[in-house]
């Protein structure tokens, strides 16, 4: 298949779910970047061919921009060729690959309805996008997360990795009790826990772990910078190698 | 609504749902690769099945608003009605169509939409197969677009919510229970062991854990369908049935013994549940591969036609019109191109159904010497129907196919069967003397429609 035909599917099926989302809610707001694509189309009928046409489109919450899209697209004598999609709340582009999670993401999300889901919710989302890493919330298992991390390191098990680390660690230790909010330890300490815990108890490579607890709520919108991140980060091995 | 405009509504749901593919160009559309093809792309496959989350409830409304109407109309009318069964739709649906279309006056199939998406939703935790499935029986009934919306006096093709989800309780459990009841007497022929119970076969199965094991224990091959009567076969099919059976979660853990078990009771209660609809709707079964077909042939106590007698048939050249296009076929049968056949075989069919002659050897003979007739008229105009379909298409294509035809496997009453019609037609064979001999002793009421093309299926 080539990246064209992989990139029209993916818009085609989100544009088919959206007009269905739209006939049973006329309100529904669609996702920024379909809404930019539909844009740089629209402008693209005004241009000859061979030239090229952007459209954008935000998504604008309580005066803060929670996505933003360009798109660039060439209108050809075959149709409209899209050449470059921009995050621009990030100023960084967007993979083909990357567009059809943000769409996948989406759909996801609209079976939540509000603003904020459930961190579990969350790392169910972002398990079904993406096959690697691999997410786990911690929930409510932080304090046999606890207790195995104060354990390995009371048996000298636990490597820290550099004297540095080992100060802090014991430092911070050494200022929480059995009746310490989890909200209330450092996040690096809970980041070393929480990654301890499962490193020992689900060992698959690339999972990464949500260290917060089960009553925490996030934003939907922080779901897709969060993806954004990952997939930049986790870069060009996941990122479609059969297109490059 | 009438079953025109449900058909019409049906194809607008599949379009809604499935746009892009035939967006994207409806002639390159291989509905068997294409569905596999977007597996193999996880974020691509990822997002086309989250788009299709909600097809499933979706169709299931669909079908409780127009499913009684649809079924009523059916049951009332009285055309040449034919069931397919075996696969969850045909392995390539345009092509059995196409064989039929011209012959019978409606095939019915059994919506596969509705079996994925709500009887196998469960399917869905494995994306890929899922979507594989999904892609190709949604393309598979698209292509028929022409043929299930044409306005002609009986509909060409009929998609409907058939099977076990859309009978009453009772029946269902009547239908399970009789299933299960042939499936210990069949064990018991297969493993030549006196199983008075299914649980004493479940059981005996149970603690067979590998192929070998299985291999072993199989005293008659002969009463196994002919494609699986030697190991590797045996095992592919098990073994997929099998990794089947951990995506629907039927059973944590399952022996070998009960995988192949569990899968011959799928098939029995199938082979159940479609003669109950052909009951039902006043039609006939119809299959497009040999191994469902086995099943309902030895259910029906039909003479056991290995593949050299069907290759026997299918030798007798029958030029046959199997090869219209969708375009051309949907124009024949509006300007009711053949009808006069058509109304032969439903009246035959009708009279031998009812048995109106007591001994049928009246209706056989009228039967016999209307086909006769009938064949040679129909001979005489494939001539005509061809510079029509030329004409209708656009170009020059050839549209009969030879031998084609498999088997009508007859299994009507004691006396007639089409292969008595077929052997006057066509030259004889041997094979197909011995199993017309065979056919007499059959005493199930079904005429049973195996359809299938040398290159149907590789």
């Amino acid at each position: 298949m080539t990246e064209s035909k992989f990139i029209s599917y993916g818009i085609l099926f989100f544009l088919g779910y959206v007009q269905r989302k739209l006939r049973s809610d006329p309100q529904y707001l669609p996702n920024s970047l379909i809404r930019a694509i539909n844009a740089a189309a629209a402008a693209a009928e005004t241009v000859t061919v061979d030239r090229n046409a952007m459209g954008t489109a935000f998504d604008v919450k309580e005066d803060d921009i929670q996505q933003g899209y360009a798109v660039i697209v060439a209108r050809r004598s075959y149709g409209i060729e899209i050449l470059k999609i921009q995050d621009l709340t990030n100023n960084v582009e967007i993979p083909p690959e990357l567009c059809l999670n943000i769409f996948n993401i989406q759909i996801l999300l609209d079976k939540y309805s509000g603003e904020e889901i459930s961190v579990f919710d969350a790392v169910d989302v972002m398990n079904s996008c993406f096959e690697s890493p691999q997410f786990i919330a911690l929930g409510d298992n932080w304090p046999a997360a606890r207790d195995k991390f104060i354990e390995a390191v009371n048996r000298k098990t636990f490597n820290f990795g550099s004297q540095e680390e080992k100060v802090f660690v014991q430092t911070m230790l050494s200022k929480i009790t059995r009746n310490t909010n989890w909200e209330d330890y450092p996040s690096r300490l809970r980041s070393l826990i929480s990654a301890y815990f499962v490193d020992k108890d689900n060992g698959k490579p690339n999972t990464l772990v949500i260290s917060t607890t089960g009553k925490h709520l996030v934003k939907k919108s922080q779901i897709f910078k969060f993806s954004n991140n990952i997939v930049m980060d986790f870069g060009m091995k996941y990122m479609a190698p059969k297109f490059r | 609504m009438s079953s025109k405009k449900i058909a019409v509504e049906y194809i607008k749901l599949i379009e809604d749902y499935f746009n892009p593919l035939f967006k994207l160009g409806p002639n390159e559309i291989d509905h068997i690769s294409l569905g596999e093809e977007f597996s193999n792309y996880r974020s691509l496959s990822n997002l086309i099945s989250s788009s299709l989350d909600d097809l499933g409830k979706d169709i299931k409304s669909f079908w409780e608003a127009n499913n009684n109407e649809l079924q009523q109309e059916l049951k009332n009318s009285d055309g040449m009605k034919c069931i397919y069964s075996g696969d969850i739709s045909p392995h390539n649906a345009l092509k059995l169509t196409k064989k039929t279309a011209m012959y019978m006056d409606s095939v019915l199939i059994p919506d596969p939409l509705y079996k994925i998406s709500v009887q196998l939703s469960e399917l869905k935790r494995d994306k890929p197969e899922y979507l594989s499935r999904i892609i190709r029986h949604a393309a598979n009934m698209y292509k028929l677009r022409d043929l299930i919306t044409a306005d002609t006096a009986y509909p060409i093709v009929c998609v409907a919510p058939l099977g076990l989800d859309h009978i009453s309780p009772e029946k269902k459990k009547e239908i399970v229970q009789s299933g299960i009841e042939n499936l210990t007497r069949y064990g018991s022929k297969i493993f030549d062991k006196d199983f008075s119970t299914f649980d004493n076969l479940y059981d005996y199965l149970s603690k067979i854990n590998t192929i070998e094991g299985l291999t072993t224990e199989i005293s008659k091959w002969d009463q196994l369908p002919p494609d699986i009567r030697d190991t590797a076969s045996l095992n592919e099919l098990v073994s997929g049935f099998s990794k089947l059976g951990k995506t629907m979660q039927r059973q944590n853990k399952e022996t070998y013994g009960q995988s192949f078990i569990i899968y011959l009771n799928s098939q029995l209660i199938r082979v159940e549940e479609h003669k109950y609809l052909c009951n039902e709707l006043g039609a006939s079964p119809i299959y497009d591969f040999h191994r469902p077909w086995f099943f309902m042939n030895r259910d029906l106590n039909a003479p056991n036609i290995d593949s050299a007698i069907a290759q026997g048939l299918q030798d007798t050249k029958l030029e046959w019109l199997g090869n219209i296009p969708p375009e051309a076929i949907k124009v024949l049968r509006e300007e009711n191109e053949l009808e006069d056949f058509r109304q032969l075989l439903r009246k035959g069919l009708h009279d031998v159904k009812v048995k109106n002659d007591p001994n049928l050897n009246r209706t056989v003979d009228t039967l016999q010497q209307n086909l006769k007739s009938c064949i040679e008229f129909h001979n005489s105009k494939i001539d005509d129907i061809q510079k029509k379909v030329n004409r209708i298409a656009n170009y020059d294509i050839p549209i009969t196919t030879i031998g084609a035809l498999v088997g009508w496997i007859p299994v009507v009453g004691n006396f007639l069967s089409m292969p008595f019609t077929i052997k006057d037609w066509f030259s004889q064979s041997n094979e197909v003397e011995a199993a017309t001999k065979e056919l007499a002793k059959s005493e199930a009421g079904f005429i049973n429609f195996l359809i299938q093309a040398k290159d149907d299926r590789k």
